[in-house]
């Protein structure tokens, strides 16, 4: 069992830590702007994944990544959001954060796929 | 974006099978929609849906051209019966059917019939076989500027160079043609000058194909249209010889008749040109001693078949120097150019017994300044008008004698016979066989014009040579003042032209003894479709306008001898004044006859001493014996 969950490499608390940590270092404080949501997005998605090879480097296990991103506006609005993989158990895995702050919300997905 | 990824995987996991398995739907998010915005929530409770399941397919058609049928029908009603058989009664019909169907060739017509009363019913008339697509597209050579180009020159082989008197082209083959060679300076031949004319084949120019070796020199050629191995020439000394040319036998040249002919005009002048006629045996001549002659080539022994003294009614005889002859244009009549510059028209009815009919039918030109200024040289109907010819080398006998004559060759339009060129003097002129003075004139040359004719494919082309060597080219469908192309031939004055049949080809003889073959361009020899039309317009055009303005001189002249009239005193005056000054000119003119008179007749004697030496010898001493008797 240990070997199992050793196995399962990628740490889901670090990586929801790490998550977050990118989210409200790029959003902050900001108002909602539509013009601005792209570069957001953008620059969430490309930090994350640095960061997940970045902390990943000296494991066994080395992972594929999927970083999926969404910024929604604060308006009243709701939003549901559910993912369904096929995967090896044993080795992959996925962790989610949803942070917002008062003028929106940002859910920030990743997927992680071992390739070794 | 500019990371860097590695991975290492070791060997023995290589191509190991993964082991997937499918996981419990992960929620992502759960934002929960404010209460405001869950009142906003509606149903709805229908919605609109296309759905199609039948494959979307495109159309087009295209139809061929419509033939549009006809129907035609063709009803026959009961006739052709005898005149002695009732129509209406029936059985006299049956009896005459009857009557038919039992004699003896009835079954034999009856089939023979069918037959061919099957094959009309059988045509499919629905389509027509024959018919032309691009008759549109056909001749567009009109903006082409006409050219010639010299194909060859064929020389006299002689070292005495004599002029080209004649040529006749072959009329069955296009590269045949027959050249007669005669000075026609007066006193310009010797005995030492050779006698040979000589036939060409174009394609070899440096030696002529046959030789033909007369007794004195040919001054002109002529090949029987109808049987092409005939040809005929006729001599300085009055002499006309029937040569057989068959290019194809072993034989190639044969002087058919030895009687060879005298002919009365030795003693004025040379034959100067025949023209075969009426079929295969029959051909005429004219010579400047007045005669026309019709002779027959089977009977040439006994003399010409027929003469004629062109004479008009007031007694004055007319010298014939060129003859033209063509069917179509009438069968029993010839035209004839004559030294006095005028055309005559003769018409012979030959009667199966007894003499034949010969009539002048009228002289053109008789009115001042519509005639030429020097005898005729040659006439030639054009293919569709009537040309005339000159002959040059003929007139410069006359130039000798006289000092200044005038030269007239006629020619008549192949495809409108009653259109005539004459080529006399300095000018060229067009007449039309009704009416007595030329259509159209063309201005004086500065140099003589020699000779012409029509070209027999193109109804408004002729050709015109001249003496300073330019070969002029006329086609009245484009320009009527001038000539659309000239072109220097030689140094030497032209003497003669013919042009081939197809209207390609035209040989040109000189001065000096070369005949110089030069090839159109398609403008100058291929018809357009109108042309005939065109043609014949502007003659019909000209011909009307000269008619009108000769009822418009004859209406002056009465209107001039109606205002005469009132004053008988001042008439009787007018009248012996006038007698006056008659008697006086006559007077004068006598002196100066006799004057004229000593002169003529030294000439005349000098003239008559030379022919008595130039007599040619008779192999035929009856026919001579005749003659000195006439003489």
């Amino acid at each position: 069992m240990t070997q199992s969950t050793q196995s399962k490499g990628l740490d889901l608390q670090t990586t929801e830590e790490l998550l977050r940590e990118e989210i409200s270092g790029v959003l902050g404080d900001s108002q909602f702007d539509a013009n601005k949501v792209p570069q957001w997005c953008q620059r969430i998605v490309t930090n994350v994944l640095k960061k997940l090879v970045e902390a990943n480097k000296s494991q066994d296990f080395q992972y594929k990544y999927v970083v999926n991103t969404v910024v929604l506006e604060r308006t009243g609005a709701g939003l549901h959001s559910t993912s369904s993989c096929l995967w090896d158990k044993t080795s992959d895995s996925s962790s989610s954060v949803q942070w917002n702050n008062e003028h929106m919300f940002c859910v920030t997905s990743v997927w992680a796929l071992r390739c070794n | 974006m500019d990371i860097i990824y590695e991975y290492t995987r070791k060997r023995k996991e290589f191509g190991k099978h993964s082991n997937l398995s499918d996981v419990a739907t992960m929620e992502i998010c759960n934002i929960a929609p404010t209460e405001t915005f869950k009142e906003q929530w509606k149903i709805k409770p229908s919605t609109t849906l296309n759905i199609d399941c039948i494959p979307a397919v495109s159309e087009h058609e295209v139809n061929t051209e419509q033939f549009i049928q006809v129907d035609r029908g063709m009803q026959h009603l009961e006739g052709g019966w005898p005149k002695e058989v009732n129509v209406e009664d029936f059985s006299d019909k049956q009896r005459n059917i009857r009557k038919i169907e039992m004699d003896e060739s009835f079954q034999e017509v009856l089939s023979e019939l069918t037959k061919r009363a099957q094959e009309c019913v059988m045509q499919n008339n629905a389509i027509n076989m024959f018919e032309e697509y691009f008759a549109e597209s056909k001749h567009g050579h009109s903006s082409e500027p006409p050219k010639a180009k010299t194909l060859t020159i064929l020389r006299d082989p002689n070292q005495t160079s004599r002029s080209v008197a004649k040529m006749a082209w072959h009329p069955d083959s296009s590269n045949k043609i027959a050249v007669a060679h005669a000075s026609l300076k007066f006193q310009g031949m010797n005995e030492s000058t050779p006698l040979a004319s000589y036939i060409w084949d174009i394609n070899n120019p440096n030696r002529p194909e046959t030789v033909l070796l007369p007794q004195s020199h040919l001054c002109c050629v002529a090949f029987n249209k109808k049987s092409p191995e005939q040809l005929v020439g006729g001599c300085y000394n009055g002499l006309i010889g029937v040569y057989i040319y068959a290019p194809f036998s072993s034989i190639k040249i044969s002087l058919q008749n030895q009687q060879v002919f005298f002919d009365q005009s030795l003693f004025l002048c040379s034959l100067f040109k025949k023209m075969w006629v009426f079929g295969p045996c029959q051909f005429a001549s004219v010579s400047t001693d007045g005669y026309m002659h019709w002779w027959d080539v089977r009977k040439l022994g006994s003399g010409p078949m027929d003469s004629m003294l062109l004479k008009d009614e007031t007694g004055k005889i007319y010298g014939g120097t060129a003859l033209e002859y063509r069917t179509d244009a009438g069968a029993t009549r010839f035209l004839v150019g004559t030294e006095q510059g005028t055309i005559i028209t003769v018409e012979r009815k030959a009667k199966k017994d007894g003499d034949s009919q010969k009539q002048i039918k009228m002289i053109y030109g008789l009115e001042e300044g519509s005639k030429h200024h020097a005898p005729i040289y040659a006439i030639e109907r054009s293919f569709f008008l009537s040309v005339q010819e000159l002959v040059q080398s003929v007139s410069s006998v006359y130039f000798n004698f006289f000092v200044v004559l005038l030269a007239l060759f006629t020619h008549r339009n192949y495809f409108v016979p009653k259109g005539i060129l004459t080529i006399g003097d300095w000018a060229s002129r067009l007449w039309m066989e009704d009416v007595r003075s030329p259509v159209m004139t063309s201005r004086y040359e500065n140099d003589f014009l020699t000779c012409g004719c029509w070209s027999p494919t193109r109804a408004g082309v002729f050709f015109i040579t001249k003496q300073d060597g330019q070969l002029d080219v006329w086609d009245y469908c484009y320009k009527q003042s001038d000539p659309v192309y000239q072109l220097k031939i030689s140094e030497h004055p032209l003497t003669s032209i013919s042009v081939q049949g197809q209207g390609k080809l035209v040989a040109l003889g000189g001065n000096d003894g070369t005949v110089t073959i030069l090839e159109l361009s398609n403008s100058l020899c291929e018809p357009s479709a109108q042309e005939k039309a065109i043609v014949n317009q502007i003659f019909e055009r000209e011909m009307s306008r000269e008619k009108n303005l000769q009822a418009r001189l004859l209406a002056q002249k009465r209107q001039k001898t109606m205002a005469k009239k009132p004053s008988d005193t001042h008439k009787l005056d007018f009248i012996n004044l006038l007698l006056l000054i008659i008697t006086q000119q006559k007077q004068e003119e006598k002196k100066e006859n006799e004057n004229t008179q000593i002169d003529f007749a030294a000439v005349e004697a000098e003239f008559l001493d030379v022919v008595e030496k130039n007599k040619p010898k008779f192999s035929n001493t009856n026919f001579q014996n005749t003659n000195i008797n006439q003489n």
